[in-house]
């Protein structure tokens, strides 16, 4: 018998799943909306983000905040992320530049050399075992749901992906660069003929989905750990986000995110054998009778 | 009718006595001398001088990391330990480390250590998986190949059932399921309870499946079938799954007494950190077969008290007790001065795999007087106990499970220590290990259903409602 108490709590778990999912998988749609690159190193940017956090940021943190106050200790970490991982996209921009344009192979070769290349680098300064960085989760606590306890920091991600999600939609929408980042998914020369400096659009894009990755492997590494070999991990999961909600939608994250999360949730219930291969099953089954994916057809 | 012997023939009876008995006692006496004497020394031919060289294989990436990465500490400490020492008959040992990683990947890097790296022995390998595929190849190219871990039963009963170059240290794994389970029920005070509710979550491969089936049937027949109920059975990906909140809230919300797992290296670490944020350890005793058997400042660094703390049913460095055993008080000091860290199950593993190649290379020069043969080290390795800082370790030289290594396994109870500043295994219970795996010369078939010897020993051997220790 599944009471409220047991739906709130299951509710609960699938905005979280969603929530790390979508910050994963938006920024890969937005290069790729813009660029036309599958970049198979942008969950490696997620990564980093972890990294950044769990390797030297949250000791830094700690150190100038002390270890009791809450808010900068949530606040922080994941800005710092993203600032960490802003700083190294700008290095490899170029490496986008000369991507772009160029057919799926070359981009497919170099983007997933990046990511190698990543991860060797992760193991070069941090080395081969897992990383934590809970102080976060722990500082936050837990509260009661009826008889359930459930932690805090999860509820934190979910507003912060939340509003994530709400500035995205605000920036892409209603602001200049956000116009002109759209324009130029839709039609990049004849947004460079009307006299948008595409070079530079290119750049925030490039930038803004590195800030996006940073910020959500800041605000997920409380929650876990990170390890090597997790890009790829991540890389097959936000594939699967963006076959099922549609490749190069904002939309499409949202509710590629929220469906993955959702048939993880159920399958853990009913069968929990199936959980990873009823995920694969619905992509099939959306790749056949819809490949632009649900939330594709439209663009953004 | 009496006959009588006349004074010639007494004489000649007695010359001849005296001839035949003389000669019977020079033959006699030295037929003893032989006896006490030692064997003139075999004549010993020159040892090659050229250096040996050691294959190591090990996680050094990934979840596994935090098992690979102490198993090759162990190989290189001992490697440096032997080489200080002059080598093994003044060789000394040079070695070159492989990545483990999937099957296929991890035969192709044992192939180029064997055929371009000419290694003499081989010590490697954590995972279930890659045993399996190794030790075909290790007997196709003939090497002496030490598994440290990759502890399935599948391998000796299926894979290469009459083994002549693989060996392998870690307890088999049905022992390590059965260990735990065993631990559970005294160090719980199962036994007193009318009925336990059980859930179960283990990673979706070889590994996961055994300790799984394994804990579950010493469950079903030392409490009794009737006892046991079965509320929760989840098998996530290995290393696939970073999220595991919806686990942790169905395992809540069945309600178990009792959650029995195998979740080893950073999936145990993702499910605890998350589990305590659930508070799921308030409400269950979390049953680990494996939690506290690697890397445990890593591992189990706030992992919380008062639960079974699983060690792999091999060891933990505080255990057997140092006072008591000076093997172990020399081999976690030397460890940890080389390191600093202390030593676990992978670690001592390796380093027992490659003196358990010194001793028997040797000991067969003791007997041989030259530099030994592949099968001479093999016929010495049968049979052989050595003393490990786990303890006495024996290499079974019968079927079935030949050249597996056995030696008694460790459970206990999780508890903070400040002194080391992570989780330790506390009240240790001792698990003779002759007691719960499958004796040599026991003829049964795998369990269709589990695949193994040890389930189906245990299902037709134990006493229902009995504790086999």
């Amino acid at each position: 018998m599944i009471g409220v108490e047991e739906i709130l709590i299951r509710a609960y778990n699938i905005f979280f799943g969603a929530s790390v999912l979508f910050l994963i998988s938006v920024g890969l749609n937005i290069i790729y909306g813009v660029m036309k690159i599958v970049n198979l190193a942008h969950p490696a940017f997620f990564t980093l983000g972890c990294y950044a956090v769990a390797g030297f940021g949250m000791g830094i943190i700690i150190n100038i905040f002390g270890s009791s106050s809450i808010t900068p200790i949530l606040i922080v970490p994941p800005l710092f992320a993203a600032l960490i991982v802003v700083i190294a996209s700008l290095l490899i921009f170029p490496l986008f530049l000369f991507m772009s344009g160029r057919g799926d192979e070359v981009q497919l070769l170099l983007t997933y050399g990046l990511l190698l290349i990543l991860e060797d680098l992760f193991r070069l300064i941090w080395g081969s075992e897992p990383l934590r960085s809970s102080q976060p989760y722990e500082l936050a606590g837990s509260i009661y749901i009826g008889e359930y306890i459930v932690p805090v920091y999860n509820i934190y991600v979910i507003v912060s992906a939340l509003t994530v999600a709400l500035l995205l939609w605000f920036f892409l929408f209603k602001t200049k660069q956000g116009i002109l980042i759209r324009a130029a998914s839709m039609d990049i020369e004849m947004t460079s003929a009307l006299g948008a400096d595409v070079r530079r659009v290119l750049l925030i894009t490039v930038l803004f989905a590195a800030f996006l990755a940073g910020l959500g492997g800041g605000l997920y590494i409380p929650s876990g750990s990170v390890m090597l070999g997790m890009s790829v991990e991540l890389l097959v999961l936000a594939f699967v986000v963006v076959v099922i909600g549609g490749l190069g939608s904002f939309l499409g994250s949202l509710i590629g995110s929220f469906i993955v999360s959702l048939l993880r949730t159920i399958t853990l219930i009913i069968f929990p054998e199936l959980e990873l291969a009823l995920i694969y099953i619905v992509a099939i089954i959306i790749l056949t009778l819809k490949p632009e994916g649900l939330g594709g057809g439209r663009k953004w | 009718m009496t006959v009588k012997t006349g004074r010639r023939d007494f004489l000649k009876g007695l010359i001849g006595g005296l001839v035949v008995g003389g000669a019977v006692g020079v033959a006699g006496s030295e037929i003893y001398r032989s006896m006490i004497a030692p064997p003139p020394p075999p004549v010993k031919e020159e040892i090659p001088t050229s250096p040996l060289k050691a294959g190591i294989q090990a996680y050094l990436t990934g979840g596994g990391a935090l098992w690979g990465k102490p198993m090759m500490q162990g190989a290189v400490l001992a490697i440096e330990e032997i080489n200080e020492h002059g080598g093994i008959l003044g060789r000394k040992i040079n070695y070159v480390v492989k990545s483990e990683t999937g099957p296929e990947e991890t035969v192709r890097e044992y192939r180029t250590m064997v055929l371009d790296e000419k290694i003499d022995f081989y010590v490697g390998l954590i995972s279930s998986s890659n045993t399996p595929a190794v030790g075909p190849v290790a007997e196709e190219l003939q090497t002496l190949t030490f598994f440290v871990d990759g502890c399935t039963d599948f391998l000796f009963e299926k894979a290469v059932p009459n083994p002549r170059f693989c060996f392998r240290i870690t307890n088999i794994q049905s022992a390590d399921g059965v260990s735990a389970a065993v631990g559970a029920i005294k160090l719980l005070n199962l036994m007193e309870k009318d009925k336990v509710r059980i859930a179960h979550i283990h990673p979706d491969y070889a590994y996961g499946r055994n300790a799984h089936a394994h804990m579950q049937i010493t469950f079903e027949k030392v409490l009794g079938r009737d006892r046991v109920e079965v509320v929760y059975e989840a098998f996530p990906g290995l290393f696939k799954v970073t999220d595991f909140t919806p686990y942790i809230t169905e395992i809540i919300a069945s309600k178990p007494d009792v959650l029995a797992s195998s979740l080893w290296g950073a999936d145990v670490v993702n499910f605890y950190k998350q589990a305590l944020g659930y508070g799921l350890f308030e409400k269950m005793k979390f049953v680990s077969c494996i939690a506290h058997a690697a890397s445990p400042a890593e591992a189990v660094k706030d992992f919380p008290d008062g639960h079974i703390a699983g060690v792999h049913a091999n060891y933990f460095f505080l255990y057997p007790e140092w006072t008591r055993y000076p093997v172990n008080k020399a081999f976690v000091e030397k460890y940890y001065r080389r390191w600093g860290t202390y030593p676990d199950s992978p670690s001592e593993g390796a380093y027992v795999a490659v003196y358990m190649y010194k001793n028997a290379v040797e000991r067969a020069y003791e007997i041989l007087g030259k530099w030994p043969e592949v099968d001479d080290i093999i016929k010495t390795l049968e049979g052989m106990t050595i003393y490990g800082p786990a303890g006495p370790i024996h290499v079974r030289a019968g079927t079935p499970n030949k050249h597996q290594c056995y030696k008694d396994g460790i459970v206990g109870i999780s508890k903070y220590d400040p002194t080391y500043g992570f989780s330790i295994l506390t009240n240790p219970i001792t698990i003779p290990i002759s007691k719960i795996t499958v004796p040599e010369g026991w003829e049964g078939t795998p369990d269709p259903k589990a695949g193994t010897l040890a389930y189906s020993w245990i299902s037709q051997t134990w006493r229902e409602g009995e504790l086999p220790v």
